[in-house]
């Protein structure tokens, strides 16, 4: 269901056009000037698609125009102008405004809901593009980069931080980025630290296993 | 900007052709639907065309349908051109895909206006667009540490992919933006005094 924006000051004209929106499904929004229209398009989340009256008082559909497009870029309202001015110089005027259509009372109502239907083609890929530019901003916000030129200790390894901490570079690189470690000991460690260690801690085993293989060999 | 015409009527061709390019617009021109949906298709093509309706071969309704079935033609802003002035056709054109419709014979300023608000939708969209892919090159550019990564308790070494142990420091330099300044902390600076002594 998509949200429509009327504004037009004559209640019948207004009417007939609530009740056909509806009709086809739509969620409308009706203001009965320029002024309310205004107050509704720069509110929090705005229709994407908005049919004007040109002639209203206090602020007229053309005055209402220049004010939409003079608003953030974000603001990417669809508006149909709807009046009974037909001159080409009046389609001019109004498009040069900032509409972008234009239909001219008395109108056809299949006419209006083709050009809706334009609209709102046009409207959702710019929210699309908009929506994929805010979610490639929000993840490039959340990586969180390693960089800078950090103290290391040559022999622990160990990095002092902002607080002038020396830590364990596992939790420091850990804090700053995305990976994770696991703990294990590297071939050269196991032969230089863990090796002579389990031999301390079971000498006869290892002399039994040595003897073991010698006697196979023997054997063979 | 760059505008894509497609009229088989040589006169109106070169009196549109003959405006565009007065407003400061390039123009492409064809007098072949065929043609000219073929040129919407590649990949340098204008992101707005005007289209007659009434083309042999094929036609601007068919071309819009033709557009619109890609994905990633939808963006192109067409603006259909006709003597078909009813209301019945102002609907079946902009069913086809058409963005707007403007009957002949026209005023030229309303064109150029009707142009104008094509270009303003074409730019905005091309911004976004531009702005997508600066995003998604610099977040392919950054260089991220990330995964689980097997590290030597005593030396600190790391495993990288082809199973090597590395010294932490040059796989987190290869891997992040970060530098290192080589140091010695307290508690190491202490061990090593007492060992000569």
């Amino acid at each position: 269901m998509v949200r429509v924006l009327i504004a037009e000051d004559d209640p019948v004209s207004r009417h007939i056009l609530d009740a056909t929106l509806r009709k086809w499904g739509h969620q409308v929004v009706v203001c009965a000037d320029g002024v309310e229209a205004w107050q509704v398009l720069r509110g929090e989340n705005p229709p994407p698609l908005v049919l004007l009256d040109w002639m209203m008082p206090g602020m007229d559909g053309v005055q209402l125009c220049g004010k939409v497009r003079q608003a953030p870029p974000a603001h990417s309202a669809y508006i149909i102008l709807l009046t009974a001015k037909e001159r080409s110089q009046d389609i001019v005027a109004g498009l040069q405004a900032g509409a972008d259509d234009y239909l001219t009372k008395p109108f056809d109502l299949e006419e209006l809901r083709a050009r809706m239907q334009a609209g709102l083609r046009i409207s959702e890929l710019q929210d699309s593009l908009a929506e994929r530019v805010r979610e490639l901003e929000d993840a490039l916000s959340r990586v969180r980069i390693l960089q800078g030129l950090l103290p290391i200790c040559s022999y622990c390894k160990k990095i002092r931080d902002d607080s002038n901490y020396w830590q364990q570079i596992e939790n420091y690189v850990t804090a700053h980025s995305g990976a994770q470690f696991s703990h294990s000991v590297c071939p050269q460690c196991y032969e230089e630290i863990v090796k002579p260690q389990l031999e301390e801690l079971y000498p006869t085993e290892r002399k039994t296993r040595k003897d073991t293989r010698q006697e196979n060999e023997d054997a063979r | 900007m760059r505008i894509l015409i497609a009229e088989d009527d040589l006169v109106s061709r070169r009196v549109l052709e003959c405006s565009l390019v007065k407003w400061g617009y390039d123009v492409l021109a064809f007098s072949d639907g065929v043609e000219a949906c073929q040129a919407l298709q590649r990949e340098e093509a204008p992101k707005l065309a005007i289209l007659d309706w009434m083309m042999p071969k094929m036609d601007g309704v068919q071309i819009c349908r033709e557009l619109r079935q890609d994905p990633h033609l939808q963006s192109i802003y067409i603006i259909l051109l006709t003597a078909k002035g009813r209301s019945e056709d102002v609907v079946a054109g902009l069913q086809a895909g058409a963005d707007d419709y403007i009957t002949k014979p026209f005023c030229p300023e309303e064109l150029r206006a009707r142009v104008q608000v094509g270009l303003r939708i074409v730019e905005l969209q091309g911004k976004l667009c531009g702005r997508a892919k600066e995003l998604e090159a610099t977040l392919s550019r950054l260089k991220q540490l990330q995964g689980l990564l097997p590290i030597c308790s005593y030396c600190k070494k790391v495993r990288d992919d082809q199973n090597y142990w590395q010294q932490i420091e040059s796989y987190i330099i290869e891997h992040s933006e970060a530098q290192f300044s080589r140091s010695i902390c307290p508690a190491c600076l202490e061990k090593l005094e007492s060992n000569k002594q």
